[in-house]
């Protein structure tokens, strides 16, 4: 009984497989057999304790199954999950998508209906629910759980093209500190995005590799793309990614997506962008980007960090954009003001953004107006805490939240989530 | 107007190349004539008396100029020079060949078109409003919600095989014109108390030979949870509807057997599930929302004025016929809907030549924004077109037999196929709508007799929709003898109702009469010009009208 998975035909030494019932005994790496007519709670408290369902397919023509896998899914399930009997070649890719890892055909059907049907199937392209999803709107701790449990069930095989999933070639990496860099990447000719906009990277070192949320650093004019990263010790992608050089693969998603974007601020004068940490990254997207000083007479840039050297990133890039041939004109000193804070080296201004927004002090030091509501508007990128707090000095000067669909005087991304 | 994306193309072009691959392997035998059948019909074949019958999707209806003119190109190259439209919005080729579909499906995916899950046990082709975005009673535009389910649904990995086919219709205005109690689910766009848009979702409904009425499930969902309590709804179904059963399968006989509170529950508990689990990712992108909503932004409209008969005066008689008829009122001043009558007296409901279908082409570009829109009372409609336009659109239409005036009239007859089609008709529906057509061919009679819905269908099925009739007329077959049954009183609108049987069926020779002595009673029984047909029923009830039905049966006395 061939197995067909994702890479082909597979065979499997001998399993034996058990009903439900067998959940009453108390044992452990439990392999089941279920009919699609199971109900969820029945096996839901025993998750934990099993290895493998195996679903069973009566007809190709009765679905209960594909729901029945979504249901496992749903309620936790991050085993194996199969399904068996009478399933076609061309709804191998539907049993994938509704969680399934894997189908279990008949020598027979495997004869009339060979490999390369199946893997012919196998999705080539995103479907338009991944289109629809909401890349943001996913719990990324979930997600996280559940790619680490998955990919410790799998053996450990190499990344195959995703179908969603632009290959591209790193061309260029630069150090900061022990903690953060900076990469360029060539840039698929499909890709757009606006600037502002993240997108999730990852890396080809997995059969089902782990992909993060990026900001686009680089404007969307540029012609390759820009990413400015932490380095986590740990960190599942970033432990990786910091060892990344010029002519390595990495993955990019296909769709783009943010809310730190023009179309979600309604018109101004005044643009303030308050960072903290890598949250300047979607920042040094929007400053290279001449919409941007087509909208607003001014911007300005705020960005806190811990020391000196964090600070170089952002120094650079405002450096080169008051060079560039065309920047240069409509990004003069008197355009974009960069003001930069520390919080524990000693610099010439020091403390909290929230502090120095409350106090007066950042307008003193650029010598500007307090926010007004009726012409500012403003940007937050960073942690949560500096969100929250920035965020509700912003409601305090009367701004109100915006959105892609519903468009406002700030708004907020996360830059990681905590 | 939705416009497809390279994404929407990549996806169409790889569906043809996967059945083409399909109609290679059911012919080498790795694919069994059960196996090929459900993926054959959802790419939209139907194997019919003569031969196979393409159908076509049109989503939600709509389609541009280019598309129109494709489908014209279609019929001339691969079918007899003529398409139908069906009152699922679609169109619908009946003589291609096998082993052209697979070219067909390429010229159709050229304008980016298909004929994906238009058949088969799927989610099929969502229909809307034909009036939408034009219509000045509209609350709010269904299309962006049409186009967000059509991509949802479009090869959705667990609803390919469901118990039995899925219809799901959208309205956004007060008036349904979408018939959204007679679907599987039908979605009314409403605003909460604080203006918040949503949804009233109906389920349940259906036509077929158990007519039910859907049923409120909920009666405000908010508009972004649209995509996980649908989803909701087609998890419960397809884990619980009836598959030992065919005729017992859709899910209005779930809805009915379970009853409407205990599904409620079922569908709520999932609801909260899918929102919980990480599959919170079903929810839509908002950003996604809002960029297919801004492919529905209004066309420029122009600032115009001006009615009709400023226009063109009080002259020709045919036109200002026409204009009466044919119109309907447009959100923007000066301008108006115009619907394009598919049922000029004699011809077969529903059909278009490709001559025909070019000068809708012509037209949509040249004065309609490049809009057309499909009825499911199989008519085309122009959904916006400047007044003053008017007249040189009716000269064009006059000249290929395109200009009858008779929407809304007796003679606007819905037909199914029937017994020159369909293999499972029992009784011809064609001939039957011809006959009434001429019968009542005389302008001034139809005026008098005024709005009048006649749908015809050839079998207990009920494509043709004669359950939700004013006079409805169901083709069976007894003893080998065609027996036409007929149904008054049903009504596919907002006041939706189911038509009630109205004694023994009639032949084929006896329908024309028996409809000619209806029709009298109700010119007799009015109160005036302004009580419609309908009207008249509901006050009157049946038994008048059954009287003139069987005029040689007594009367049932009170006893
Ligand atoms: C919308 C969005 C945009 C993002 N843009 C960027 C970006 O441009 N550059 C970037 O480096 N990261 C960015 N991130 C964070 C990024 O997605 C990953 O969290 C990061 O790359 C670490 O991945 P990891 O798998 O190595 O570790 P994870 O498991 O993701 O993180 C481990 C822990 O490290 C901390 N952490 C993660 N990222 C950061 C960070 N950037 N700064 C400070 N602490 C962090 C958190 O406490 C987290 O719990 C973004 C996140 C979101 C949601
Ligand atoms: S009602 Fe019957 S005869 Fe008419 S199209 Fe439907 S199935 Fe065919």
């Amino acid at each position: 009984m061939p197995i067909v998975t994702e890479t082909g035909f597979q065979t499997e030494p001998n399993l034996s497989f058990r009903g439900v019932e067998a959940l009453a005994e108390n044992c452990k790496n439990l392999t089941l057999d279920v009919d699609p007519d199971t109900e969820v709670d029945v096996l839901s408290d025993a998750f934990s304790r099993i290895d493998l369902i195996r679903v069973h397919f009566d007809s190709f023509a009765d679905g209960r199954g594909f729901s029945l896998g979504r249901r496992l899914r749903n309620a936790g399930y991050r085993g194996r999950l199969r399904a068996a009997g009478h399933l076609i070649s061309d709804q191998f890719r539907y049993a994938l998508e509704c969680g399934f890892d894997d189908v279990e055909i008949s020598d027979a059907l495997a004869t009339r209906q060979p490999e390369h049907h199946w893997i012919a199937d196998a999705p080539a392209r995103p479907t338009y629910r991944e289109k629809l999803s909401d890349v943001s709107a996913r719990l990324p701790e979930a997600q996280h759980a559940a790619d680490r449990a998955r990919s410790a069930l799998r053996p450990v095989s190499l990344y195959k093209p995703l179908a969603n999933v632009h290959e591209q070639v790193v061309t260029q990496v630069t150090h900061y500190t022990d903690g953060l860099f900076s990469f360029r990447i060539s840039r698929p000719s499909t890709f757009r995005f606006r600037s502002g906009e993240f997108v999730m990277i990852g890396l080809p070192n997995a059969e089902r590799p782990v992909f993060r949320a990026y900001s686009l650093a680089g404007p969307s004019w540029d012609d390759e793309l820009e990413f400015y990263s932490i380095k986590v010790p740990d960190g599942p992608l970033t432990q990786h990614l910091q060892r990344v050089e010029v002519g390595d693969t990495v993955l990019v998603k296909k769709k783009a997506t943010g809310t730190l974007v023009m179309d979600a601020l309604l018109s101004g004068k005044r643009l303030f962008l308050f960072s903290t940490g890598t949250g300047i990254a979607p920042f040094t997207s929007i400053i290279r980007d001449p919409e941007t000083y087509e909208k607003f007479e001014q911007v300005v840039l705020t960005q806190t960090c811990r020391t000196q050297a964090e600070l170089e990133f952002g120094l650079n890039v405002v450096a080169e954009t008051r060079g560039h041939e065309l920047l240069g004109d409509i990004a003069g000193p008197d355009k974009l003001v960069h003001f930069t804070t520390l919080t524990r080296d000693d610099h010439p201004h020091t403390g909290r953004i929230t502090t120095l927004l409350k106090d007066g002090h950042l307008f003193d030091a650029i010598g500007m107006a307090p926010i007004d509501a009726e012409q500012d508007r403003a940007m937050l990128c960073g942690s949560m805490d500096m969100l929250r707090d920035t965020g509700a000095i912003c409601e305090q000067f009367g701004l109100v939240e915006g959105s892609n669909s519903r468009p406002g005087t700030y708004v907020v991304e996360r830059a990681f989530v905590d | 107007m939705y416009r497809y994306d390279e994404f929407d193309s990549d996806f169409v072009r790889d569906r043809v190349k996967r059945f083409r691959r399909q109609i290679e392997r059911r012919i080498s035998g790795a694919l069994t004539e059960d196996e090929f059948k459900p993926l054959r019909l959802q790419n939209g074949l139907y194997l019919q008396l003569h031969a196979y019958m393409l159908r076509v999707a049109v989503p939600y209806g709509t389609l541009n100029g280019r598309q129109m003119r494709q489908l014209a190109m279609i019929a001339d190259r691969w079918d007899r020079g003529y398409g139908h439209f069906t009152t699922r919005q679609n169109i619908q080729f009946n003589w291609p060949k096998l082993r052209d579909t697979a070219d067909i499906l390429d010229a159709l995916a050229d304008v980016e078109m298909h004929a994906i899950q238009t058949s088969g046990n799927c989610i099929r082709n969502v229909t809307a409003d034909h009036f939408a975005g034009a219509a000045a009673d509209e609350i709010e535009d269904p299309r962006p919600t049409a186009e967000l389910l059509r991509q949802w649904s479009t090869n959705h990995p667990e609803f390919a095989f469901l118990p039995r086919k899925f219809k799901i219709a959208v309205t956004g205005s007060p008036n349904d014109r979408a018939v959204t109690k007679a679907h599987d689910i039908g979605l009314r766009m409403v605003r909460d108390g604080d203006g918040a848009p949503g949804y009233e979702v109906i389920i349940g409904g259906g036509l077929g030979r158990t007519p039910m009425v859907g049923k409120v499930i909920r009666p405000f969902l908010a508009k972004q949870e649209l995509l996980a309590y649908i989803e909701a709804i087609l998890r419960v179904y397809n884990l619980y509807g009836r598959r030992d059963n065919k005729y017992k399968a859709r899910i209005k006989i779930l809805v009915h057997e379970t009853g409407l509170d205990k599904i409620r529950a079922e569908v709520e508990q999932e609801f909260s599930t899918i929102v919980r689990s990480t599959a919170g990712s079903a929810l839509p992108d908002l950003q996604e929302i809002a960029r297919i909503e801004s492919y529905f932004a209004p066309p420029a409209f122009e600032n115009t004025d001006g009615d009709v008969v400023d226009i063109v005066g009080a002259g020709d008689k045919e036109f200002l016929a026409w204009t009466r008829h044919n119109l309907a009122e447009h959100k923007q001043p000066g301008y108006t809907i115009v619907t394009v009558s598919l049922k000029a007296i004699g011809a077969i409901p529903g059909d278009a030549s490709s001559d025909q279908m070019r000068v809708m082409a012509d037209l949509a570009e040249r004065y309609g924004h490049d809009e057309i829109r499909i009825s499911h009372e199989q008519n085309v409609v122009l959904p916006h077109v400047r007044k003053r336009d008017l007249p040189a659109i009716f000269a064009e239409l006059k000249r290929v037999d395109l200009a009858t005036a008779n929407i809304g009239l007796i003679s606007d007859i819905i037909a199914c196929p029937g017994m020159d089609y369909c293999s499972l008709a029992t009784a011809r529906s064609i001939p039957i709508a011809q006959d009434i057509a001429r019968h009542f061919a005389d302008s001034t009679y139809a005026e008098t007799i005024g709005e009048m819905k006649i749908k015809i269908s050839g079998c207990i099925n009920a494509c043709g929709h004669h359950h939700v009739a004013h006079i409805g007329i169901l083709g069976l077959d007894r003893k080998g003898v065609e027996n036409y049954q007929i149904t008054l009183g049903g009504d596919h609108t907002e006041n939706f109702a189911i038509g009630e049987r109205a004694g023994p069926g009639f032949s084929a020779e006896e329908v024309v009469p028996a409809i000619e002595r209806l029709i009298q009673a109700y010119l007799e029984l009015r109160e005036g010009p302004d009580e419609t047909f309908l009207t008249a029923y509901r006050r009157l009830g049946q038994e008048p009208f059954k009287q003139a039905l069987f005029p040689n049966i007594q009367p049932a006395r009170a006893a």
